[in-house]
């Protein structure tokens, strides 16, 4: 996707120009403020004042100077508001119709996904006769989730679907996300503030300032940078992961991050499935030497590839998993009487409780 | 002549809020979305005869029925007969008379609708009018019955405009108010409190019905 767009806004103008891939979930990320809702509302068509050009696979969505503006409700794009706006008139049944009914607009198939698929996913075939105001905000917002899915969209965009959910919709919610994107394979460009949602649910990140992309990239690179400068003590490293195996007699879960084994506890996951695995940095001690009698399940051996300052008495320890980085939180006491250096192996040793999977 | 003036005050009060809504309801709509500078002026067109004498709205009605003019003259041309002093004629003055009745109820209702359910219907797939009719028009189900509530009652109630372009043609333009005036004037006092206290109470039922529904929120 292709964006190359300005908007004028109160205290600056949104001028972005940029292209997406569409091949996982983009994040757009941000301090508040600075244009990451108008950048989503701009690719929605909500936005009638935006300039320039959109171009989505080889449709046209706007140019300015060719005078091709295609309306929202013909863009095809589910839209995953942060408070979840379901019709307050009708049931929950009736806001999935409102969807289906619509899905066929311009192509003369209909949804591409099942009915049953969808409501299986999103779990909430048990809330089909309920009232809108008879749902908790997790609730309302997997009907939202389900309601998008349905108007058979190309792509979703999602703006801030965690925000407003207190901490336990959260957890359900998180990995749901992360399934329905898999699930039916679907390309995502969410809006987020949340460092723990971005390294759990994001493939790429698009730092957003004042109304401009600064930097963009894969999620592994992109989280820990960004958010070090923010002086966040404890970053989390995203790591894409293939389930290999379960160890059913001691309830761990086996996993291959390019090439190398990790042990998670066990996870409702199949054999061959890609999962992301999320561990944070304070999790991780590094070792010298290669111990082997040890209670930690992961001694992986790695080579360092950065050092950064967390703050005046902590170190951020990156270290290079293939494509991917694993990032570690030491002290600054043990980073120099250990005399860590950049391109030195060391051992990084963390439980397999530290591991999320995803 | 009673009951005459009963069902043909109903059938005015009838058509009339059926018209009102029929036009009420788009222009509403467009008000409530208006952005133009000339809003405050279609507004006070619109809202005229709640401070005008019905007598001025009346006598210009009364000029523009005649058959010199181009209304007048057109619906002669078409119909054979005169809109002054026909039931034609009082049913297009009681839709400018009760208009403002109908439309601010819904122009204030509209602007509080929530836009963003607009939004996500589009992001749905909706056109316009669809989001209109399935969305405002089903979320906006209580101002639509106040609306017509008072278009109906305000057409009950009226009086000078009806004097002036209906006179008292029983069975054509003969409503309840005039028939009251005629009972009055004729010193036939027992028909007089018949009438008026049938409108009060009809009046009183309707209001107090309306504000239930005001209150049930």
């Amino acid at each position: 996707m292709k964006i190359n767009i300005q908007l004028p806004r109160d205290s600056f103008d949104l001028t972005v120009d940029t292209s997406l891939s569409l091949d996982g979930i983009w994040a757009i990320m941000g301090p508040s403020g600075c244009g990451k809702t108008s950048l989503l509302r701009c690719i929605a068509g909500l936005e009638k004042k935006a300039k320039g050009k959109i171009v989505f696979n080889s449709q046209t969505w706007l140019d300015t100077e060719l005078r091709i503006f295609v309306a929202p409700e013909h863009r095809r794009i589910g839209y995953i508001f942060q408070e979840a706006r379901l019709f307050p008139h009708l049931t929950v049944s009736g806001n999935l119709q409102f969807a289906v009914k619509r899905a066929g607009r311009n192509t003369p198939q209909a949804s591409s996904y099942s009915w049953d698929d969808i409501i299986d996913q999103c779990g909430i075939a048990h809330l089909m006769d309920r009232n809108i105001d008879k749902l908790s905000g997790g609730e309302k917002q997997r009907v939202a989730i389900a309601r998008a899915l349905l108007s058979s969209p190309e792509l979703l965009l999602m703006d801030e679907p965690l925000a407003s959910l207190d901490w336990q919709s959260k957890a359900e919610l998180l990995p749901c996300l992360k399934n329905i994107h898999r699930h039916f394979n679907i390309p995502v460009v969410m809006v987020s503030h949340s460092h723990e949602e971005i390294a759990r649910l994001a493939d790429f990140v698009a730092v957003m300032e004042k109304g401009a992309i600064l930097r963009k990239g894969s999620v592994s690179y992109i989280v820990s940078d960004y958010f070090d400068s923010q002086a966040a003590l404890a970053p989390l490293s995203p790591l894409n992961a293939t389930v290999m195996g379960h160890d059913r007699e001691y309830l761990l879960t086996e996993l291959d991050i390019e090439g190398i084994r990790f042990l998670a506890n066990q996870s409702e996951k199949n054999i061959g499935e890609k999962v992301r695995l999320v561990i944070s940095a304070q999790e991780i001690s590094l070792v010298l030497d290669d111990v082997q009698q040890t209670s930690v399940q992961n001694k992986i051996g790695l080579f360092i590839s950065g050092i950064k300052a967390a703050d005046d008495y902590h170190q951020l320890i990156d270290l290079s998993l293939g494509q991917q980085k694993l990032t570690a939180l030491i002290t600054r006491k043990s980073a120099e009487s250990l005399n860590l250096k950049t391109g030195q192996k060391v051992f990084a040793h963390f439980k397999a409780s530290g591991l999320e999977v995803i | 002549m009673l009951l005459t003036a009963i069902l043909l005050t109903t059938k005015l009060a009838l058509i009339t809020t059926l018209i009102l809504l029929m036009i009420g309801i788009p222009l509403a709509w467009r008000l409530s979305v208006m952005k133009s500078r000339f809003r405050p002026v279609i507004e006070a067109v619109v809202g005229l005869p709640l401070v005008l004498p019905p007598t001025v709205l009346g006598f210009y009605l009364l000029v523009m029925f005649s058959p010199d003019n181009a209304l007048g003259n057109y619906w002669q041309e078409m119909t054979g007969s005169t809109l002054a002093f026909s039931f034609s004629g009082l049913v297009l003055a009681s839709v400018i008379y009760s208009l403002p009745f109908v439309v601010q109820p819904l122009q204030r209702a509209f602007e509080q609708m929530d836009h963003g359910l607009l939004e996500a219907a589009a992001m749905l797939g909706a056109t316009p009018f669809d989001r209109f009719m399935n969305v405002v028009i089903p979320n906006s189900l209580r101002a639509l019955l106040l609306a017509g509530c008072m278009g109906f009652a305000h057409t009950v109630g009226e009086f000078g405009v009806v004097l002036m372009i209906g006179g008292n043609i029983p069975g054509e333009t003969q409503v309840l108010s005039i028939a009251l005036f005629d009972a009055v004037e004729t010193q036939q006092f027992n028909e007089a409190h018949t009438i008026a206290g049938g409108l009060l109470l009809f009046s009183m039922v309707l209001l107090v019905a309306l504000y239930s529904i005001g209150q049930r929120k």
